[in-house]
Formats: C-alpha cells, sequence, structure tokens
C-alpha cells in the first residue's frame, strides 16, 4: 500500500522521481572511472572532429580536401604532416578529424532518427492495442525478417549515397529494435500503479504517454543512443566496404579505411588509423552504453 | 642437397604438369556459346574452347593465315574487294572427332545475322553481307562494300560445333534460353571443358588431340579460372604462390615489378584498353537519336555548357595530367591525344596532347561567356548574354559520374574537382552504381561520364565500334553517345576505309586528319591508357609473353606441382 | 505447444508475402534495370531487341504484374485454348505486348508458390540450382559460427559472473567490448595478414584447395580453412552473448528464489545450474532470431574477405546484375531462416520459463 501512495503523491510532482533516477545515475557515473574514462575520451574526439574545420585551418595549417600530390604517401612525422598524407598527398590527421566529422554526425543523427522512429512507433504501439498494434508488428516482423543487408543494398542504389540519404538509408532499414523496445517497456509501465492512478484520476492518453511513461522511458532510450551510434559507425564502414557508402571526396572514417586497403603493404598507417579511430569510438560508446545501464540500474547497489 | 631449378627433374609428359590456375576478379562466366558471350569472364573461358576463323600473328599482332587457334591457311581478296575467300585447314577436328568445316563457320554468321539470338555481335553485320560454304575446307564471305577495316570485322566471328548446335537448337532463339552448360563440351583447343562451379570456378582439362600445341604436347594437367570475390586478397594469394601469373592491381605497378628481384618473371605491355570521359554535346534533358529514318539529321538540342566547344577544350587546357598520373595512376598512365593507341599501327605521335595551360582555359571560358562575376575563386563561373546556349546566370557546373569501387577513377574525379575548380569550373564528381551508370550514358541523359573503352584484338581505327558518326549516335543503342556530329571526320573516316588496296600509308594520312578534327572537337577526353605489368611464379617454364599475348603457348608450360 | 507452433506458422504467411512484395518492390524501382545490366556490353543492341529480351525475362510489365507472375507464375495470364500453339486468351496482360500483330507464346511459369522459383537471368540456370549449390558454405559457417557463439558467449558470461570481480570477469569483459567494437572487414584482414601472410599459419582465404577436382572434401579435412572466418562470425556473438548472459545471472542471483534454494540447504552447484542456468537461458533465447538475422547479413563481409562463396556474395552480385530470381530466392531464404529463429527463439523460452504457457 505504500508504494502505491507514493506513486499518487508523485503525481502532484511527475518529475520527482525521475530527477532523484537521474541524480543517482549522476552520482554513480560520477565514480565510474572506466565509464568517465570513456566520456572523455568521446568528447575529446567529438571536440578535435566538430573543430576540424578551425583546427585544420588555424593549427594544422592544411586543407582535407586538397589533393598535394608530390608529398603523397608520406610516413609518420614526416615534417608538416603528423600522421603523413594520403595517396593524393592530403594531410591523413587533417582527414581523419574532418571525416569524424562525418562520421560521428552520420551515426549521431542515424541513431537519433532511429530512435524518434522507434520512440513515436513503440508508444502508439504500446497505447493502441489491436489493429494498430497488429499491423506495425507485421510491418516489423517483415522488415525484420529481410535481410538488412538486402535492404540497404536496394535503398542505395536507389539514393545516391550521400551523408544525408545514408542517415535516411540507415534510419528506414533499422528502427525496428528500437520500436520493440519501446512498445515492451510501454507496456510494462502502463499497467504499473501509478500509470492506472493517473488514468483513474482522468489523465488523457496523451498526458499519461508524454509526462508518465516518457520520462521513466529516457534512461532506456539514452542507452540504446549510446549502443546506436556506435552501432551505425560500424555499419558505415560496412557499407563503404560494399561500394555503399559516402562516396569520396567526402571522408569518412569508413571510406578511408575501404579505400587505403590497396596502400596496406607500401602505406600501413592509412589503413591503420582509420581503423583505430572507428574501434577505439565505438569501444568508447559501448563501454559508457554499459556504464550508463549500471548507473540508471535500480537495483544495482550505491 | 638441394635440387636448383627445375632443370634437374625430368620433363613431364602431356598432361603430367602442374594446371595452370588464374584468378577471376570479375564475374560468374554467363555462357559457353561465342555467339552469346559479351562479357569478359566467359571470353576467356571460350577463347580456349573454340577456334577461330582467323588470327593474328604473335610477333606482328596482325591478322596473318596459319596463326595457332585459327582455321584460316590462306585467303584472297576479291578486285572490287566485297569478296573474301578463306581456305581452311583439314587437320584439326571437334572434341567428338567432326571434322572441323567452314559450315562451322556459317552456322555462327547464320546465327548472328538471324536476329533471333541476343549476341553482341551484330556489328560484324556492319560489314559482312552474307557467308557462304562452297566446300567444307572453303569459306566466302561477301560484304556490303569494300572496307580496309573487313578483318578486324570478320575476327570476331563466332565458330562453333554446327552438328551439336543444329540438334541442340531447333531454332537460333532456342540458345538464348540454353542451360548454362549446354554447349562447351564439344571444343577444339589446347582443353576440353572440365566443370564449372558457377561462383567458385571454371575447370579445363588438357586436350591432348590440339595441333597447334608449341612443344608437341599439351602439358599442364588442366586449367583452372577461380573466382576470388577481393582484389587485395587475390594479390596475396598470388604471391602465396596459388596463381600461374597474375597482374598487378592498378595502382601496385611498382610493388610488383620488384618482385623480379625475388625471382618473379615480370613482363610489361601497354594496355589495348583506355579511360575516357565522354562529354555530352546534345542537350541531356531531351535525348534524340542523330539521325530519323530516312536518314536527316535530327535537331537534338545543345548541352548548355558541354554543348560549346570552347567550353570542351578549356577543360583539356585545365587537366593537369602529370598531377593525375602521380596521383591516381601510379606513374603508370600514358597521355593520350587521340582514342588510338600508341600500339596501334595508325598512332600519330606528332599529334600534341593538349598542353596544361590554365590562362588559355580560362580565356577559352571568357570567351564562351562564362565569367568570373565576383573573383571569388570558390564559386563557379556564371554564363553572360554572351554563352551560346546557357541561360544568362547559369553557373558553369557539371556532373562527372563514374562508378563506385574503382580507385583510381575516384582519385581522379578528386584530382579533377580542384583542377577544373581552380578554371572556375564546379565539377560535381559523382560514383554511382555501375548499371545506373550505363543507362546515364546509352540513354545519353549525362553531363560526363568516366569509364573505361576496351579494343579489339587486333584492332583498326575503322573497327565498326570506334565510329562516331551520327548514324551510330542512337538512344540507348549506339556508340556515339556524346552525340558527336561532324561531317568533315564522317567524310575522312569513311574515305579511310574505302582507299583502293587499302594502301597503308594513304589510309594513316586520312586517319590522322581525322584524329586531329577530333582532337580539336573534344567530344571526349581520351583520358589515359596505362602500362600493365603482369607477373608469373618463378618456378613457371616456358611462361613466354608477347605484348598483351601472355596465354599465347600455355599449352607448353610447364608448372611443378 | 504444438498448437502454438502451427499458429506462429499461420502469422508467418503474412510475413512471407509483406517480405516478398517489399523486396521485389524495392527491386523494380532500383533504376539501371536487368537489361543495362545484361547488355552493357552491346550497346548496340536495337530497341527491339531489348523489347523482345524484356519480354522473354518477363520484366517489361508493370511491377504487380511481374509480382504475380513471380509468385504464382503465368499459365493463367496469357494461355492456349484451343490447343494449336498459340495464346489466344489472355487475364491481366495484353496478348500481343508489343504490339507486332502476333501474339506472344503462352505463359510457361508456375511461380514460386508452385515450386518454380525461375531461371537466373544472367546465366539461365535453375535459380534452385544455383542456391543449393551456394548453401553449404553458407551453412557451414554460420551453424558452426552460431554454435561456437552462442557456447562460448554463454560460457563467458557464467564464467564471468562466477568469478565477478575478478580478474576472467574484467579480463572477458574488456575483450568483449574490444572484438565487437571492431570492423568486421578489418579483423578479417589482420587476422589474414597476421596468421596467413605472415606466420603462415592459415590458407590465404578460399573454402578448400584449389584443385581440377570442384567439390570441396568434407568439413573435417578442411577446418584449418574455417577457423578465421568462423573466428569473425562468432567473435561479436560471444562478446554481446556474453555480456547479456553475466548480467542476467548477477541479477537473477539476488532474487528471492535463489535465496530460497540456498536456504533449503541446497548445494551452491545446484543452485546455480538448475536455477540460475534456466533463468539465464532465457537471454539466450531472446538472442537466437537477432544472431541468425546477424549471421546471414554480416557473412557478405567474411564471405568476401575469406573468399567463402556462399549465399551472402551470391545476392550481392545478383543485385548488382539486377538478377531478380536469385535475388527473390535468397530473400526467401533469409526470410525463412529468420521466421525460424524467432520461432525457435519462442519455443525455448516456453521450455525455460516454466510461466510461459502456450
Amino acid at each position: 500500500m505504500a508504494a502505491t501512495t507514493s506513486n499518487v503523491l508523485q503525481l502532484q510532482d511527475p518529475n520527482r522521481r525521475s530527477r532523484t533516477l537521474w541524480q543517482r545515475a549522476i552520482s554513480r557515473l560520477r565514480r565510474d572511472r572506466l565509464t568517465l574514462l570513456a566520456m572523455g575520451v568521446l568528447l575529446a574526439l567529438m571536440l578535435l572532429s566538430y573543430g576540424s574545420p578551425l583546427v585544420n585551418r588555424y593549427v594544422l595549417g592544411v586543407d582535407p580536401l586538397l589533393p598535394d600530390t608530390p608529398n603523397r604517401l608520406l610516413p609518420f612525422g614526416a615534417p608538416g604532416h603528423l600522421l603523413g598524407t594520403d595517396d593524393l598527398g592530403r594531410d591523413h590527421l587533417a582527414r581523419l578529424l574532418s571525416g569524424g566529422q562525418v562520421s560521428l554526425s552520420i551515426s549521431i543523427f542515424s541513431a537519433l532518427a532511429i530512435l524518434g522512429i522507434g520512440l513515436v512507433v513503440g508508444l502508439v504501439m504500446g497505447f493502441s492495442p489491436g489493429v494498430v498494434d497488429d499491423i506495425f508488428n507485421w510491418l516489423i516482423t517483415t522488415l525484420d525478417s529481410l535481410p538488412s543487408l538486402y535492404l540497404l543494398i536496394a535503398v542505395s542504389a536507389l539514393l545516391q549515397p550521400s551523408p544525408q540519404a545514408l542517415i535516411l538509408i540507415i534510419a528506414v532499414t533499422s528502427w525496428t529494435g528500437a520500436a520493440r523496445l519501446v512498445r515492451g517497456e510501454t507496456i510494462a509501465r502502463r499497467e504499473l500503479d501509478y500509470v492506472l492512478a493517473a488514468r483513474t484520476l482522468g489523465a488523457s492518453r496523451w498526458r499519461i504517454m508524454f509526462v508518465h511513461i516518457l520520462p521513466n522511458l529516457l534512461s532506456i532510450l539514452a542507452i540504446s543512443l549510446t549502443v546506436g551510434i556506435g552501432g551505425v559507425i560500424l555499419a558505415e564502414s560496412a557499407l563503404s566496404f560494399l561500394n555503399l557508402g559516402v562516396q569520396p571526396p567526402t571522408p569518412t572514417w569508413g571510406n578511408m579505411l575501404i579505400d587505403s586497403r590497396i596502400y596496406y603493404r607500401t602505406a600501413p598507417h592509412l589503413i591503420l588509423m582509420p581503423g583505430l579511430l572507428i574501434s577505439i569510438t565505438v569501444l568508447c560508446l559501448f563501454v559508457l552504453g554499459d556504464g550508463l545501464r549500471d548507473a540508471f540500474d535500480p537495483r544495482t547497489e550505491d | 642437397m638441394l635440387v636448383t631449378g627445375a632443370v634437374a627433374q625430368d620433363q613431364p609428359g602431356p598432361g603430367e604438369g602442374g594446371p595452370i590456375i588464374l584468378s577471376n576478379l570479375g564475374s560468374d562466366i554467363a555462357t559457353l556459346n561465342p555467339i552469346l558471350a559479351q562479357d569478359g569472364s566467359s571470353q576467356a573461358v571460350i577463347n580456349r574452347l573454340y577456334p577461330t576463323l582467323i588470327g593474328a600473328d604473335v610477333e606482328t599482332f596482325n591478322y596473318a593465315p596459319g596463326a595457332p587457334g585459327s582455321l584460316a591457311t590462306s585467303w584472297s581478296i576479291s578486285e572490287d574487294g566485297l569478296t573474301y575467300t578463306f581456305t581452311l585447314r583439314d587437320d584439326w577436328a571437334w572434341s567428338d572427332g567432326t571434322p572441323i568445316t567452314s559450315a562451322d563457320v556459317k552456322y555462327g554468321f547464320d546465327a548472328v545475322a538471324s536476329g533471333e539470338t541476343n549476341t553482341a555481335l551484330t556489328y560484324i553485320l556492319d560489314d559482312v553481307a552474307a557467308v557462304e560454304a562452297p566446300d567444307p575446307q572453303t569459306v566466302v564471305l561477301t560484304l556490303h562494300a569494300p572496307s580496309c577495316a573487313a578483318l578486324t570485322n570478320i575476327g570476331p566471328l563466332p565458330v562453333v560445333p554446327a552438328h551439336q548446335y543444329a540438334e541442340l537448337f531447333p531454332t537460333f532463339a532456342a540458345m538464348n534460353e540454353a542451360e548454362l552448360t549446354a554447349v562447351g563440351n564439344v571444343s577444339a583447343g589446347a582443353w576440353t571443358f572440365g566443370n564449372v562451379r558457377p561462383g567458385e570456378q571454371v575447370t579445363l582439362l588438357a586436350d591432348q588431340s590440339y595441333p597447334d600445341a608449341t612443344a608437341g604436347q599439351v602439358t599442364p594437367e588442366g586449367w583452372i579460372f577461380k573466382n576470388v570475390a577481393d582484389q587485395t586478397i587475390s594479390y596475396e594469394q598470388f604471391l602465396a604462390g596459388q596463381f600461374t601469373w597474375d597482374g598487378a592491381p592498378e595502382g601496385r605497378e611498382d610493388e610488383m615489378r620488384a618482385l623480379a628481384a625475388q625471382g618473379y618473371q615480370v613482363h610489361e605491355y601497354p594496355a589495348a584498353s583506355l579511360r575516357f570521359i565522354a562529354l555530352n554535346s546534345a542537350d541531356p534533358a531531351n535525348p534524340q537519336d542523330g539521325l530519323d529514318e530516312s536518314g536527316n539529321a535530327i535537331d537534338q538540342g545543345h548541352h548548355p555548357i558541354l554543348g560549346d566547344v570552347r567550353v570542351r577544350q578549356a577543360l583539356m587546357y585545365a587537366l593537369n595530367f602529370a598531377e593525375l598520373n602521380e596521383g591516381a595512376l601510379g606513374g603508370e598512365g600514358v597521355q593520350l591525344a587521340s582514342h588510338v593507341l600508341p600500339s596501334s599501327w595508325a598512332f600519330d605521335p606528332e599529334l600534341a596532347v593538349y598542353p596544361f595551360d590554365l590562362a588559355m582555359a580560362n580565356q577559352l571560358l571568357d570567351e564562351a561567356g562564362f565569367v568570373d562575376d565576383d573573383s571569388d575563386p570558390a564559386t563557379p563561373r556564371i554564363a553572360t548574354e554572351d554563352a551560346l546556349y546557357a541561360e544568362p546566370g547559369t553557373p558553369l557546373a557539371i556532373t562527372l559520374s563514374t562508378n563506385s569501387g574503382n580507385e583510381a577513377s575516384e582519385a581522379i574525379g578528386v584530382l579533377l574537382t580542384s583542377q577544373w575548380g581552380a578554371a572556375g569550373i564546379d565539377l560535381n564528381y559523382q560514383a554511382i552504381d555501375f548499371n545506373v551508370l550505363v543507362e546515364q550514358l546509352t540513354g545519353q541523359t549525362f553531363d560526363a561520364v568516366m569509364l573505361f573503352w576496351g579494343f579489339g584484338f587486333p584492332d583498326d581505327p575503322n573497327g565498326a565500334t570506334v565510329n562516331f558518326s551520327p548514324v551510330n549516335d542512337v538512344v540507348a543503342a549506339g556508340f556515339n553517345v556524346t552525340s558527336y556530329n561532324n561531317p568533315e571526320w564522317t567524310a575522312l573516316m569513311d574515305q579511310a576505309n574505302t582507299v583502293p588496296g587499302c594502301d597503308e600509308a594513304q589510309r594513316i594520312e586520312l586517319l590522322q586528319q581525322a584524329f586531329a578534327i577530333l582532337r580539336e572537337d573534344v567530344p571526349w577526353i581520351w583520358l589515359n591508357t596505362s602500362n600493365v605489368v603482369v607477373a608469373a611464379q618463378p618456378n613457371v617454364q616456358g611462361w613466354d609473353p608477347r605484348g598483351q599475348l601472355v596465354g599465347w603457348n600455355e599449352s607448353s608450360w610447364i608448372i611443378p606441382r | 505447444m504444438a498448437r502454438y507452433i502451427v499458429r506462429r506458422m499461420l502469422q508467418a504467411i503474412p510475413t512471407f508475402f509483406g517480405i516478398t512484395i517489399l523486396a521485389y518492390l524495392l527491386m523494380s524501382l532500383t533504376p539501371g534495370g536487368p537489361l543495362a545490366a545484361l547488355y552493357f556490353a552491346n550497346p548496340r543492341l536495337s530497341p527491339q531487341d531489348r523489347e523482345a529480351i524484356g519480354l522473354r525475362l518477363g520484366v517489361n510489365d508493370p511491377a504487380p504484374i511481374q509480382y504475380l507472375r513471380w509468385l504464382i507464375g503465368d499459365d493463367w495470364m496469357r494461355w492456349d485454348s484451343d490447343g494449336d500453339g498459340a495464346a489466344d486468351k489472355s487475364f491481366l496482360i495484353p496478348l500481343d505486348v508489343n504490339e507486332d500483330g502476333a501474339p506472344e507464346p503462352p505463359g510457361e511459369r508456375y511461380g514460386v508458390l508452385r515450386g518454380d522459383f525461375g531461371r537466373s537471368f544472367f546465366n539461365n540456370r535453375p535459380v534452385l540450382e544455383v542456391l543449393t549449390e551456394r548453401l553449404p558454405a553458407t551453412l557451414e559457417l554460420s551453424v558452426s559460427s552460431f554454435i561456437l557463439g552462442t557456447a562460448g558467449g554463454v560460457l563467458v558470461g557464467v564464467l564471468a559472473a562466477l568469478n565477478k570481480g575478478r580478474w576472467f570477469d574484467s579480463l572477458s569483459r574488456v575483450l568483449a567490448v574490444v572484438f565487437d567494437s571492431i570492423p568486421g572487414f578489418w579483423l578479417g584482414l589482420i587476422l589474414l595478414l597476421v596468421f596467413s601472410v605472415g606466420l603462415g599459419w592459415l590458407p590465404l582465404g578460399d573454402r578448400c584447395r584449389t584443385t581440377l577436382d570442384p567439390s570441396c572434401p568434407p568439413i573435417w579435412q578442411r577446418i584449418n580453412y574455417m577457423i578465421l572466418p568462423v573466428f569473425v562470425l562468432s567473435v561479436s556473438s560471444v562478446a554481446v552473448l556474453s555480456r547479456y548472459v553475466r548480467a542476467s545471472m548477477l541479477e537473477i542471483i539476488s532474487h528471492d528464489f535463489i535465496r530460497t534454494a540456498r536456504a533449503k540447504g541446497l548445494s551452491e552447484r545446484r543452485v546455480w545450474f538448475f536455477h540460475a542456468l534456466r533463468n539465464g537461458m532465457i537471454t539466450l533465447a531472446t538472442f537466437i532470431g537477432p544472431a541468425i538475422t546477424g549471421l546471414l547479413g554480416g557473412a557478405v563481409i567474411t564471405e568476401t574477405v575469406f573468399n567463402y562463396q556462399g549465399v551472402g556474395l551470391t545476392i550481392v552480385q545478383a543485385f548488382g546484375q539486377r538478377d531478380y530470381p536469385i535475388v527473390m530466392a535468397v530473400t526467401i531464404y533469409a526470410a525463412l531462416a529468420t521466421i525460424l529463429g524467432y520461432l525457435i527463439s519462442d519455443v525455448l523460452y516456453g521450455i525455460v520459463d516454466p510461466r510461459i504457457r502456450y
């Protein structure tokens, strides 16, 4: 009975419970050194990548798109090119940074789009049992049963692969997992006492959805977003491998990795660095995802 | 004690040597029927299973009687140049024992001429009107009109076992529907058909009845054409000794050259192909044929930007080939002034390539009415009232498309974007799906397309496929995709093809005049041809490549097991 | 249980139609159709020839008709009612498509529902033959990766949970995340360069030795060819699954029923294996469905890098050639595998979780 009371009380301040959840999570994260390290690395990578127009211009003093063929395939530590140059003499470090900007943007926006679609569809499904739920269920099963690779190939042939198209392609083909997740959580929470109480008190369906359910989903969504961004970075490199990714001259970590593979004997640093950056970024995202999961888990002991 | 080299070993007898193994980086074979083959993989297998009517001499690279693997021991041409009479050898039979006769040549031609098959060889019909087989050892060809390039259009005539084909296919159309392995099991060559595992490999077996084996026997046990999905892996497998010989991937030629120090047998030859950029001079929004049904020219409109020859010339002047070669072609590229390769007898060494001259490019663009309105190098030039076909205010922007997956082409696209950008041309470079690219190219809806042009062997500049006249300007069905139409060029080429007696000096003079016109008009940018570097394993004996004929004597190679 | 399975099978029927319609739609929307793909080497093909080839391949009709022909054949669309060999009746499609005055021949296709998968556009081979040739390679890779991946994942996860906080736990967690973060192509290439090129211990790709005999020896004679590709395919399953298994084991240990079991005096081992492990299996059951799809999707890159020619490479090549019948057949195969995977996962739920009743 005590639990019900506290939930009813909470109705007067609907965000209180989730705020304490977040506060607890933050205080836990502060003590999780591995997760903090991952966050630090990610922050540094994002700062460098998104600051790459400035860094390249004022710090490195090079244009990542401008070829300089006499200085092609320079090794690490060449004068003026800390990480050497690629097959067209472009500064490798500058390209890694601006490639990072493209790769990270593709991944972040795709993951957000996946989450957005998943959230809307999942909430709608969770709150509209019956025909709507059945139809979306059928759509999700159908999309899940089509090999994702086939979907990716077909849609990439349909749209010429630009970063924007790639975001669309990835979002359209990958939202089903997020929708399933949100639907499941929504259904689980729909029947919880405090939601039932809110309903008895006459709250509208939308109010319940946005005031009572959504805030409670945020932690799960944050975890899913973190892991999702990592997944898309890997997917982007896989698409580049199949010639379906972003096409040159726009650098991405994926196409830099794939396009440099013929130089793996003469200039191995070209294939090493993008691969390392992809792995490190994804690694940090996954570690962060695990850390968030632990931090938000109410069962974790402080 | 170590045995040094294979000399100490006994020479293997017929079919006792190890098999030849080659890497197939292309697709699977589509067919074993020479009438229907049009892809490189099928052709590689078919060339080893079927004889040809005429073949090229391995020293001169010209068609010559008695070339290995060919049927004609001699031929004569009538006074009027319309009738070609070939005498066939009588010492060769199909693998089922049936002698090879003139009927086998006639069947191949009749199938192509029937129009019922999905053959890619219909260009033969441009020259050849009929094939007769008056007796088993005589083939008589009649031409529509005298043509000095007739032999290059006769060379690809398919020769097939007529007795087998006639029995298998009640109509010519029936071969379109045939199973992959319906034919090929009756063959004539150094090899007989062994097996095909699509997606994996094609195998052929030694055929000791082959009369043209240079060593008097077919030494390797067989021939394997193995699919490899990725070129990097294929090259590593070659280095691991798994392929008898292989070519260097584009950009890695120097690595392969260096293998000579380790005992690999390295060979180089000029490629029989070139990389081109087609520049569409007609309106891409409304593609039209060159001629209507009664042969009158159709108004095809003009490409707003590329329709002006000065813009096309400016592209040439703004192109820095040295940079392309160094950055994208690994220094192996050879710049071209025309589409005729340096290896051709008609090549004009005097014809100059366009020099890299940015000032000239800028001047031509100014004259063409495209001006730099804001002196900001980052923005393209803008069309003024003076522009011939562009609306005033149109930015000088063109799209260059190429197929995705070719790294050298991608690098060229990147370099051209900056080179042409320096002249105020906004190049939108895109690498797209191959099928989409082909549809744009043949459908004539493109601005500029970068692809490869492969030449026949031996080749003649008057060959049917290199015909940039309005007759060949057919939407979705012609080689003149840029809608080039210069009557002077067409007339010179026609003259060169009908020089009485086909006097070579006279032909060269006419052809070279035509090449010079094409150079001025720039309907295509003939970007580059390349050196091809190939290498065989150190332990392969008898490897004796002649130019591009790397495997001409493969039946006598000795490959230790 | 049997009723449940039947019901799930029935539910798969609309899914099947959804998949095939979507797949056909996407394919026919893709620019650069089969004719461009087949005849790029021959731009001299006249428009009439193109029309005739399109007619033979059945790609001239509108997409819904093409789909119907693929699904249930066209012998009922255009047929010969009086037995003179020429078509004289038609339904949905015109008798004379190319308007040359002569009716087109009667339809001869039966459609996939009647077992006719058609022939490859590219080389005219029966689609089923192509698929059965390619399947063994894919199955041997994916089944062994699946077994190794799940077994390894459960084992590592359970051991990590048992040794919580000790070095094995930390090491396995770090390795799990590391291997999950490496792009598959890169990992494959590095492994090849190290173990095949550098050390020479393992073959450089391929499914078996290249010989004149095109068939590969039995699988146990070429384990060395499978080590690297199976490792690459299974390592991320181990990584993902072990993390889930570990988490769910730790969660369950803190639950009341385990405490009760302990209180009842059951030995530590019994508690683990008869309660905790069974509940951990629920995690596994959830994991199986997506894992099967993932293996099929991820196999393309592994197949390419290791030149292991299976259905993954087939669908990529077939799509490149716009070989509709092959693409559709592989799609159906993958869809069936996925549906089966989810079914198995649901049935497993029922077995390991007594609370679930069908």
